[in-house]
């Protein structure tokens, strides 16, 4: 794969994910393409980033897709480009817009489970702004999105 | 959508660059009908995927990658979306 092809490849996955978050509510939309495009950029701009870190890279993010676009339109939405099977490397176990099985934290890395960690704390300070109490609501459950 | 038809250049021009204008790492002052997102307007690769989308939500259409990828002023988005039968 050439250099303009990998490129290409990288960025009709952003393309994919940006479009994935169009289907989401606020906050979540914005919380997932501020996050998205930070990774994107750090790895983009990091002249250092191997072919093989881009290859993991792309895996972990197409299975993100997979994970929050709906069944229906999860094949339109498959980023194409160089598909990389990688099962049995990666945790199985993500339902479609589900929660993070038992099996799936367990056969994390470290590394990983520190990014889970980071990212939990990000929604969690991300959804306190944004579902901060307003006018004497108590910001409880009927304030959550759908 | 049947035969909706062509929409017109000149408006498509305007709509083109008023979303252009909306993006926030924009400078408004600089758009015109000529940009090019890189080197008049400093967006990267990544914002102009991200323009590229904002095309679609304003034009209702889905762009396909191959069709995307090419698009990179404000000329060349104009010049795909008066050629599209489906956008609005």
């Amino acid at each position: 794969m050439s250099t303009a092809d990998g490129a290409r490849a990288i960025l009709r996955l952003y393309r994919s994910i940006v479009r994935a978050h169009a289907r989401l509510p606020e906050p979540m939309r914005a919380l997932g393409s501020s996050y998205a495009r930070d990774e994107f950029r750090r790895h983009i701009d990091a002249d250092t980033t191997t072919a093989a870190q881009w290859t993991e890279f792309a895996s972990q993010w197409r299975k993100y897709v997979r994970a929050i676009a709906p069944p229906a339109a999860s094949s339109s939405s498959d980023a194409g480009g160089a598909h990389v099977e990688m099962d049995g490397v990666y945790p199985r176990g993500v339902d479609a817009g589900g929660e993070l099985s038992e099996d799936a934290i367990e056969a994390m890395t470290d590394e990983q489970r520190a990014k889970l960690a980071e990212l939990r704390r990000e929604a969690m300070a991300f959804g306190a702004g944004a579902f901060a109490p307003r006018g004497g609501e108590d910001g409880g459950e009927g304030e959550r999105p759908p | 959508m049947g035969a909706a038809g062509y929409l017109d250049a000149n408006q498509v021009t305007e709509r083109v660059v008023e979303v252009v204008k909306k993006f926030n790492k924009v400078d408004p002052s600089k758009v015109s009908p000529t940009s090019t997102f890189a080197a008049d307007l400093g967006l990267d690769s990544l914002d102009t995927v991200e323009v590229v989308m904002a095309f679609e939500e304003e034009f209702a259409v889905e762009i396909p990658d191959a069709e995307a990828d090419k698009i990179s002023s404000v000329a060349e988005a104009v010049a795909y979306l008066t050629s599209n039968p489906d956008a609005k």
